[in-house]
């Protein structure tokens, strides 16, 4: 594993000492990440201002001194998927490779706090997965024994035990969709999603980096390849169009989840990627009194409180396959009849806000990450509805990948020609039996 | 909401009706080399554009039916009339899955909440 | 400084005849029917409302209405309910939020001495280290949240839904909404009227006598034209195609009710929202907005305080002027922003305003400050229809932009003009809704087949011939020269708002998520705009250049009960279900049938089963009607195996694959005549194969002649099992069952305990001697009694779920979606035989192909991959039964190899026994396995050379 350097702090520290000079004296605080012409060349061009391609850009950065590299976003960073997720953060996945993939990722926010001199406010308060049928309790002991050879902190618990974690969850003889038992993961929480977006931001501008929000990138310039224009297969990036004007680079990293068909198109690199819809909603805060993130998978529900007091929803993705980022009423009322089914006690409490992100969904629930038929042009899409909280992992290990040009063990499952080899991860294993 | 197309039942809640993606044509079993059944069964165009997707009118009359969709703007164009064939003998994405994509999308996300 | 009630006026809501008694902050109150709860405690005299929530400022009234960002009070056990909305009923306990201990003395109230250093992030930049230490400041953070308290041990309350497709939605009940109802309805539109307020009338209701009897003669006019009006209700949501959410808040039985309307046109016609002022102490109670002053005084009879400045910059702030004067409030000052006026400051305590300060230095004492600095459009239905509103600097507000022909817009969102202009905008915008939606209707109606025919050509959407409403000159205010609350709810200032800007969240949607300005409950309805001026302010720009956020749904909140409504969540019962309830079976839930566990001793049921006949319920059972002379083609193509050559009386077993060559379903099917079949499938794939054997006839074999019926619910599926199976059967059907009549794997129609119709076959998923009936589900448990009172002396016992679960792991059948999972192939179940690679065509084929290391067509690779094979294991020690799902590991390096799949401690064999899925490498017969145990011990098992634990042959259950 690559060891983390420090990154370059800037100008200025986070810390009390600095809060406390500048609430006295009054000054502004420094620009937390700089404005840059576009350059007509970089040595990697990312897409998408996400989690992912910040943090490809910070670890290209930091680890391995590729500083010459620019950040292209169509609107603001962290405006999509990374500004819209619900911030869980979990390691107590099903597959063995998805277990210690994640598990890298867990360890990386554990420390970004420091890493990053920005508070992210990693809340490790525990994450439980309620089981309302046999099988689903069969499932749960089954990551519970794969987490626990990993040396992952996770098991099932009894009825009683879920209630003192969450005593708002009714565990009573519940009429329908009773709480059996629960997959119960400690490390799991959940994290200031923006907070994170912004500290690899700012860790990446004073690395070097150029982030150039507002930049919507119109085609990926390719040469050599099979098809028009010298794309596809056999071809190679040479840069991309973008609103502002072309830039030439020889790598172009696809970072852009819910749009990554799209992008990747634009070098001739079709995807096993289907977008839908991912929605989430919040109530009005109320006194805190759900301490740990529930999750029911048969209900297709999970729900945790924030430290303002809100509870946040999230369901599984909308079936509508579209990239029309409108919320939709019924998601509001199954997500909200099903956490009555859970917790009958809240029915008064008021949903304030609902909103709607895009999700690349693969067929086997895993990313697609790595190179490409075309020489240049490398992916990491196919995040679904679990890219959030697997951004540092994915941009430490896409950063080596692109730095080394060969593939990390830790995203060699996940790489694009799977689908040709019939060589699926088996996360989706886990949604056939869950049931 | 969406109002779809159904050529029988006429506009219905999208909740009537599952859709089950992009119309792909199959490749002959028999001759159809890897790449080919891999592509049929997982690569999408998946464009912010037009596509021809299949329906099930799973509420109504219980009929498939292909029509197609803006995936930008969810608008339907050419809706099928009672009788048209159905994709002219392409196949559908329900082929692509175990068990679990049977079951519809949610059914699939059963253990990959967020 | 006083709030008090005035002498009885006309115009107010209150009935003075109906006092009501409730506690305010733990004293006794007293309010009339028709007061909001917030107009009672005001009028007791109380200005502070209630502790702002970063710095516990008090606050007092700022909009007196559902918006107020000041008066969310905890009534009983119900948190955040807006006070300057809810109407007071009689013995509710009132109480404000966000203060500790009281709301006059506040601890937290600290929190303002170091304000400076609470600065936009100031989390963000803070509690890094240690970061062991961030949960125990969490903690003590999260004592900090906003809002009331949930009791979550209370009853969910009854709420409701209703559907409705009504031709028009008229969002608002303001003058122009209600000529839009009007005459919509006149034009012979079916109208639903949905008006946020407890009244019809819009700002009318608080306006003068002329205005209130304007409102009255719209309201009286929208009755007689059959208008359904819809009060305290709310359209919250408009989403795809006109679908919009309604709730309404006052309904006789629900706490709250959901209502979804399908509108063929919607009219939009919500009226503005009054703007608050930025500027120093501009949250000090006392600072209110002139709509809030109205209300309180003309609808209310609510004296706001004794001494005002008003600062106005139209015509609304004027007519405050002559209110406070009528209610007996001395108008200090008047400050015309018109003309060139403006206020800087207020002074006072942190309770009370003393004094306001102007741009010109002076100062005037007053306990009182009128704000009327313009409005905000709370164009939230607009942005949802997909338009992107357009600000106009000139009249100082956001105008629509281009909405759908099916949304039409007016009142004050459109322009504005005199309440007759309002009045005659809002009829042309009725009558042209009332042509588009029948528009809109013909098409409907013309594009489903079944429906009754429309005559004609569809009409044109009608064009938009209105005369547009002008659009007042009003002056850009929206911060004064001083720093102030821009977010009351989210304790924000403009001063916050500036740093951040040169932080560099320097776009709305950044600015917003870094410093929560607008995310709190009034979702920006008040501060959006003057959030986006500061921000325009601090990068130089225009209001236009900078843009606004998307206002996203709820429009307004509502309730998780009303979204939820009633919770219908479907059980299915067999017709058997009673007896099994009154023999004491304990239910288990499987999908959504609830089936008999066992009947008090699975071990004993099994036994019976081996030794004597039991029966069991299996009416879950996936039932399909096959009829066709195409029919084997098809079971050809979804099964694995071959069927052209089932002949008339016999059953098969079969697997399905999905087209990755996934194990998908498995199950008997039987050709019960020479064009009839019946295919059963698994309890959970009864609706998916029936949907996936539609999917291959209807869009790849259209011509094969296949009818399919799902015929579950139709049959009561019992199995009888058991050594004595035959002797019980025999007593009560006219079908000969001997032997030689009746082989395995052979299927009959007859005549059972009289009941006619039944389809019985002799399969053994048990390994015993069985046979399973279909019964027509009406006579199901007729038969279920008279089996159990006819094989009472053979010892018949009836069996559950556990007990089968048992018989059918001894005898080795595994349970797809148990034993397989999303990545099993069919050839790794052990059933390769059933895979005839020589058929045509079949589902998943070339899968199978490869995963069995044939290439297909010019395609010569095999499979690369080794796939788990699914094995039989016995334990090695009897007494320990691993927990389904443990792992099957290396011993020395706990690498993961595979897992136990089923396990159960069988009576029969009186061993522990399991099937498991393990690498090729580890299938053969006679390997031993390690098993980890959840305890962490370990155990052995050993890879048996049969997947059936008894009676490998078979000798049994073909006896």
């Amino acid at each position: 594993m690559v060891s983390i350097r420090k990154p370059n702090p800037g100008p200025l520290r986070y810390s009390a000492a600095t809060l406390a000079r500048k609430g006295l004296s009054g000054d502004d605080w420094p620009r937390v990440w700089r404005d840059h012409d576009l350059k007509k060349t970089y040595d990697v061009i990312i897409i998408g201002g996400g989690v992912h391609g910040l943090a490809t850009a910070y670890y290209l950065a930091t680890n391995h001194g590729i500083t010459n590299v620019a950040v292209l976003d169509k609107g603001y960073l962290g405006g999509g998927g990374s500004g819209r997720n619900t911030a869980i953060v979990r390691s107590n996945y099903l597959t063995p490779e998805g277990v210690a993939f994640y598990d890298r990722s867990l360890s990386l926010y554990n420390t970004m706090a420091a890493d990053l001199n920005i508070n992210v406010m990693f809340s490790e308060r525990g994450h439980m997965t309620l089981a309302h049928t046999d099988s689903a309790l069969r499932t749960m002991h089954w990551r519970a024994e794969v987490n626990k050879l990993q040396g992952i902190d996770s098991s099932v618990i009894d009825p009683q035990e879920v209630k003192k974690l969450a005593p708002s969850l009714d565990v009573t003889s519940h009429p329908r969709y009773p709480i059996l038992g629960a997959l119960h993961h400690p490390p799991g929480g959940i994290i200031r999603h923006d907070a994170v977006v912004w500290g690899y931001a700012r860790g990446a501008d004073h690395a070097g980096v150029h982030l150039h929000q507002k930049t919507e990138v119109l085609d990926i310039l390719c040469e050599g390849g099979e098809l028009a224009e010298g794309k596809g297969a056999g071809g190679k990036v040479t840069g991309v169009r973008t609103n502002r004007g072309d830039i030439s680079a020889p790598i172009v990293v696809n970072c852009t989840a819910g749009w990554g068909s799209l992008i990747s198109n634009m070098a001739g690199v079709k995807l096993p990627i289907v977008t839908h819809p991912l929605e989430a909603a919040v109530t009005e805060p109320v006194k805190v009194f759900l301490p740990a993130v529930v999750v029911s998978g048969s209900l297709h529900v999970y729900v945790s409180q924030t430290d303002r007091g809100e509870l946040v929803f999230g369901a599984s993705v909308d079936p509508l396959a579209t990239y029309s980022m409108r919320g939709s009423l019924s998601f509001t009322e199954e997500l909200a009849g099903h956490i009555l089914e859970l917790m009958p006690g809240i029915s008064k409490m008021r949903l304030l806000r609902q909103w709607a992100g895009l999700c690349d969904m693969t067929p086997d629930y895993s990313p697609i990450m790595g190179f490409t038929p075309v020489e240049g042009h490398l992916t990491d899409v196919g995040w679904g509805t679990y890219g959030f909280k697997a951004g540092p992992v994915s941009g430490e290990q896409m950063a080596e990948c692109i730095a080394t040009q060969q593939t990390p063990k830790l995203i060699a499952p996940f790489k694009l020609s799977r689908f040709e080899t019939g060589e699926l991860v088996g996360e989706k294993g886990a949604a056939a039996v869950g049931h | 909401m969406l109002l779809v197309p159904c050529p029988h039942c006429g506009p219905r809640n999208q909740s009537d009706l599952r859709l089950l993606g992009e119309a792909v044509p199959r490749p002959n079993p028999n001759t159809a080399t890897r790449k080919e059944w891999g592509d049929y069964l997982y690569l999408r165009e998946n464009p912010a554009d037009w596509v021809t997707e299949t329906w099930y009118c799973r509420v109504g009359c219980r009929q498939y039916f292909t029509v197609e969709r803006h995936q930008a703007t969810n608008e339907f164009r050419n809706p099928p009339l009672p009788g048209d064939k159905v994709g002219n003998s392409t196949y559908t994405t329900i082929t692509v899955g175990s068990s679990g994509s049977q079951r519809g999308a949610n059914a699939n996300s059963e253990e990959q909440p967020s | 400084m006083t709030l008090r009630r005035l002498p009885q006026q006309a115009g107010e809501v209150i009935d003075r005849s109906q006092p009501l008694k409730f506690t305010w902050n733990g004293k006794p109150a007293v309010g009339y029917q028709g007061d909001t709860i917030a107009s009672a405690i005001a009028a007791g005299g109380n200005r502070i409302m209630s502790r702002s929530m970063k710095y516990h400022r008090p606050r007092g009234l700022l909009t007196a209405d559902f918006w107020d960002p000041n008066a969310f009070v905890q009534v009983d056990d119900e948190p955040n309910v807006r006070s300057g909305h809810r109407q007071l009923t009689d013995g509710i306990d009132v109480s404000p939020q966000n203060v500790w201990p009281s709301l006059d003395y506040d601890i937290k109230a600290a929190n303002q001495l170091v304000g400076r250093f609470l600065s936009p992030g100031f989390y963000y930049k803070t509690f890094i280290h240690p970061q062991k230490l961030w949960p125990a400041y969490e903690k003590v953070l999260a004592q900090f949240a906003p809002g009331g308290t949930v009791d979550y041990e209370s009853e969910m309350a009854y709420f409701d839904k209703r559907y409705t497709h009504p031709d028009v939605v008229v969002a608002g009940g303001g003058p122009a909404g209600m000529a839009a109802a009007i005459a919509a309805a006149e034009a012979g539109a079916s109208v639903l009227l949905v008006e946020h307020e407890h009244y019809l009338g819009g700002h009318l209701r608080y306006g003068t006598e002329e205005d209130r009897a304007l409102a009255n003669g719209l309201e009286v006019a929208a009755r007689a034209a059959g208008v359904e009006i819809l009060l305290d209700s709310t359209v919250t949501g408009r989403y795809e195609d006109n679908w919009l959410g309604i709730v309404q808040r006052s309904h006789p039985l629900a706490s709250e009710r959901l209502i979804k309307a399908r509108a063929k046109t919607l009219i939009v016609a919500a009226g503005l929202i009054e703007r608050p002022y930025v500027f120093e102490g501009n949250d000090r109670p006392g600072v209110m907005l002139a709509s809030a002053a109205r209300r309180l005084i003309n609808m209310y009879a609510v004296q706001p305080g004794e001494r005002a400045v008003v600062f106005t910059a139209n015509e609304s702030g004027d007519q405050t002027v002559a209110d406070l004067e009528r209610a007996g409030v001395t108008v200090a000052k008047v400050v015309d922003a018109r003309a060139g006026g403006n206020i800087v400051s207020t002074e006072g305590s942190q309770k009370a305003i003393e004094s306001v300060t102007m741009a010109d230095g002076t100062s005037v004492d007053a306990d009182l400050l009128i704000t009327a600095v313009g409005w905000t459009a709370p164009t939230s239905l607009l942005n949802m229809s997909g338009d992107r509103p357009i600000y106009d600097p000139s009249a100082a507000r956001f105008f629509p932009d281009r909405t759908p022909d099916n949304v039409l817009v007016t009142g004050g969102l459109a322009g504005d003009g005199t309440v007759d202009q309002l009045v005659e905008h809002g009829r042309e915008t009725g009558t042209l809704a009332a042509a588009r939606a029948a528009a809109v209707a013909h098409r409907l109606q013309a594009s489903t087949a079944r429906a009754t025919p429309v005559d004609g050509a569809e009409p044109a959407m009608a064009a938009d011939t209105r005369n547009p409403l002008g659009r007042d000159a009003h002056p850009e205010l929206y911060r004064s020269t001083t720093h102030g609350i821009v977010d009351y709810s989210e304790d924000v200032g403009s001063k916050d708002l500036v740093s951040a800007t040169k932080e560099g969240y320097d776009s709305v949607e950044l600015l917003k998520r870094y410093t929560t300005a607008t995310m709190g409950p009034a979702q920006g309805k008040l501060e959006t705009v003057n959030t986006v001026a500061v921000l325009a302010e601090a990068r130089g720009e225009t209001i236009a250049e900078v843009g606004t956020t998307i206002w996203r749904p709820p429009y307004a909140p509502l309730t998780l009960g009303a979204l939820a409504g009633r919770i219908f969540e479907p059980e299915r019962v067999s017709s058997v279900h009673s007896w099994h309830v009154a023999n004491g079976a304990k239910p288990i839930l499987a999908g959504q049938w609830i089936r008999p566990e066992h009947y008090g001793n699975p071990e004993a049921e099994v036994m019976n089963v081996r030794e004597n006949v039991g029966i069991i319920d299996v009416s879950p059972l996936g039932k399909l009607d096959l009829q066709g002379a195409d029919v084997p083609k098809l079971l050809n193509l979804l099964y694995t195996n071959k069927w052209s050559k089932l002949d008339v009386g016999a059953v098969r077993y079969g697997i399905m694959c999905a087209e990755d060559g996934v194990v998908m379903d498995d199950g008997v099917t039987g050709r019960l005549g020479e064009n009839r079949w019946l295919m059963t499938t698994t309890s959970s794939g009864a609706g998916s194969v029936w949907e996936w054997a539609e999917n291959w006839l209807q869009t790849a074999h259209p011509d094969w002649d296949v009818h399919i019926t799902p015929v579950t619910t139709s049959y009561t599926s019992i199995n009888i099992a058991g050594p004595k199976s035959r002797e019980l059967l025999s007593r009560l059907t006219d079908v000969p069952v001997d032997a030689d009549s009746f082989e395995y794997m052979r299927v009959r129609t007859g005549t059972v305990a009289g009941v006619a119709d039944c389809v019985m076959w002799r399969i053994g998923f048990t390994g015993e001697l069985s046979f399973e009936l279909h019964v027509p589900a009406g006579y199901g448990l007729h038969v279920w009694e008279a089996l159990m009172a006819e094989g009472a002396d053979l010892g018949i016992k009836p069996f559950g779920l556990e007990a089968q679960r048992v018989l059918r792991l001894e005898k080795g059948h595994f349970i797809v979606g148990q034993d397989t999972d999303g990545l099993t192939k069919a050839p790794t179940t052990g059933l390769q035989p059933l895979i005839k690679l020589d058929k045509d065509d079949f589902a998943g084929k070339p899968e199978l192909a490869w995963a069995m290391g044939q290439g297909v067509g010019d395609d010569e690779s095999s499979s690369a991959i080794d796939l788990p094979v699914l094995v039989s294991v016995q334990m090695t020690d009897s007494s320990i039964v691993p927990p389904e799902a443990s792992q099957i590991v290396r011993p020395k390096t706990n690498e993961i190899l595979g897992r136990i799949t089923s396990s159960r401690y069988s009576p029969t064999l009186k061993a522990s026994i399991g099937l498991a899925q393990v690498p090729p490498a580890y299938a053969a017969s006679g390997t031993q396995l390690t098993v980890l145990l959840t305890s962490g011990e370990r155990t052995t098992a050993t890879v048996q050379a049969h997947h059936a634990h008894f009676d490998p042959d078979g000798l049994r259950l073909r006896a």
